[in-house]
């Protein structure tokens, strides 16, 4: 078992569920995040102050999936988010030891 | 059916709608975790000063035989003896002799205007004071430091009125129709004088202390904004052109002061922002209270230009200084009043400096900024002092981290959490 990290621009949001969804995903976790990388933040005025924010909004999408599958999701994943500039995002895959669904206690690859 | 009574009665709720709307701007400013403080600030400064007001800040002020032209007899109108009667069992006012109005309108009008100079006050006292501390204070500033400055300007006998001591000695009173000096400098003198004796907050200069919702400073803004045009024509006492003139000034001198903010903002910060439009137009309501039906409509727009423009450049003084006026009421309230009172005795139609009337206003309004800037000053400074070593002013730094509203008042005003990290104790 695999899970599939994705931080992505918040506007490449819908795109990526639909990509996901048509590639067989039937569920996933959607955190509102904040980050910097390659692109980095603007600075705000305030009436004689000014702030520099380095830190940007991202949303990060974890995916939960079987060894074979987490490379196919990458790729959907990067296709959906890709807008050319910098900043688009970032995407890891980790190892997972163990996968229960609550509802019904299906393990593992019956779980997905 | 008296009309002035009518106008005075709308006025009043007009000028209550400013200081509402200017606690919402405070409110605006501050971070999430102190919202709520800033509206007790606000709100506690309204109730307090309307107690204390008809109790006996009204005597003080307006009322009875006066000591020196600087402060009324704090008895005589103890609630509202000098200014209500009743009949048929119902209560209405007392017409004074030779007046076109009933005291008790004026009593109302008076209180609305006192309670925005205190709530003026509470935007440099930001994220850090205790509520308690501040209820004390309203008291004591209102009985000590308003009631005579309003005494010494707007009373018959006052001593810088235009029918008092002053006057008579030198043949020229210092003019401040809707209250510069009396409101807004001496909001301005006093936020300095506690700032500096209360202290920072922890982290000022050092992290972020953004404003949390400019939204809810905008419509602030936007309500003070059409409630001043009740303030500034309320002052004129009766529903005649003036009040409608002063109306057009104050919409001129604000409209100029917002585009002279905003002009700066663009040169310096390449953006016209928000916060530079609703701060353009408090520093002219500042400008224009002195002279709203003394200046011809090009000074006006003159004087609320260099408002916004000035103003704009003062913001940066507590930088500079170091000292914490949380939402800069000394720039924008404290320059704009200065810059309205001078240019009354520069430009006023009758009696300015350069409009060929001699020296006298212009020195009589000298005086009151000088008048006001040490009366204010100087006791706001002693009650703060004392208050500071009684009560205490600030809470714990601990809290601060906190939230003040959270320490000092046990509540949050905003919980978006879409879980909740408390648990129900018990019904009390």
């Amino acid at each position: 078992m695999k899970i599939v990290t994705a931080v992505i621009k918040p506007e490449c949001l819908d795109a990526c569920k639909t990509a996901l969804a048509q590639a067989g995903v039937r569920g996933m976790t959607l955190t509102s995040v904040s980050g910097f990388g390659q692109e980095v933040g603007h600075s705000e005025v305030y009436r004689g102050a000014r702030y520099n924010s380095d830190l940007i909004t991202r949303v990060r999408i974890d995916v939960v999936s079987a060894d074979e599958d987490a490379n196919t999701l990458v790729n959907v994943l990067v296709e959906a988010a890709k807008t050319g500039n910098d900043g688009d995002g970032f995407i890891w895959v980790a190892p997972l030891d163990r996968v229960v669904r609550i509802n019904t206690g299906d393990e593992n690859e019956a779980a997905l | 059916m008296n009309i002035t009574t009518v106008w005075l009665l709308v006025a009043s709720v007009l000028s209550m709608l400013t200081t509402v709307g200017v606690g919402l701007y405070y409110m605006g400013l501050a971070r999430v975790k102190s919202v709520l403080n800033m509206g007790m600030l606000m709100l506690g400064g309204i109730v307090t000063t309307c107690l204390v007001w008809v109790l006996w800040a009204w005597s003080l002020a307006f009322g009875g035989s006066d000591v020196a032209g600087v402060v009324g007899n704090p008895a005589s109108g103890f609630l509202l003896r000098d200014s209500i009667a009743l009949k048929n069992g119902a209560f209405l006012s007392v017409m004074p002799t030779g007046a076109s109005y009933p005291r008790l309108a004026d009593v109302l009008f008076e209180m609305t205007v006192a309670c925005l100079a205190v709530v003026l006050i509470s935007g440099a006292l930001a994220e850090r004071i205790k509520f308690s501390a501040w209820a004390i204070f309203v008291v004591f500033w209102v009985s000590i430091v308003y009631a005579p400055v309003a005494h010494m300007l707007w009373s018959r006998s006052g001593l810088l009125s235009s029918t008092g001591p002053l006057s008579q000695a030198f043949g020229s009173g210092a003019h401040d129709l809707a209250g510069s000096g009396v409101v807004w400098l001496s909001a301005a003198v006093s936020a300095l004088a506690i700032v500096l004796i209360i202290g920072r907050r922890r982290t000022f200069h050092v992290t972020p202390l953004k404003p949390h919702s400019l939204t809810l400073s905008f419509c602030g803004v936007a309500l003070a904004f059409v409630g001043f045009m009740g303030f500034v024509a309320g002052h004129v006492h009766s529903g005649n052109g003036t009040a409608v003139y002063t109306v057009l000034s104050m919409l001129l001198a604000c409209s100029a002061s917002c585009w002279g903010w905003l002009m700066i903002d663009r040169l310096r910060n390449r953006h016209f922002t928000a916060l530079g439009a609703i701060s353009g137009i408090l520093c002219g309501m500042a400008a224009v209270c002195a002279a709203a039906d003394s200046l011809n409509p090009l000074w006006t727009v003159l004087i609320g230009f260099i408002a916004g423009v000035a103003c704009s450049s003062a913001v940066s003084w507590k930088y500079r200084l170091n000292y914490d006026d949380s939402f800069d009421v000394v720039a924008i309230a404290g320059v704009g009043a200065v810059i309205g009172l001078l240019a009354n005795g520069l430009f006023a139609q009758k009696g300015g400096l350069l409009t060929g009337g001699g020296v006298g206003l212009l020195v009589a309004e000298l005086l009151e900024i000088v008048v006001v800037f040490l009366w204010a000053g100087v006791w706001t400074a002693v009650i703060a002092f004392v208050l500071e070593k009684t009560v205490g002013w600030r809470i714990a730094d601990r809290d601060e981290v906190l939230g003040v509203d959270i320490a000092d008042q046990g509540e949050k005003g905003y919980d978006f959490e879409t879980f909740s990290n408390s648990v129900f104790k018990e019904a009390q």
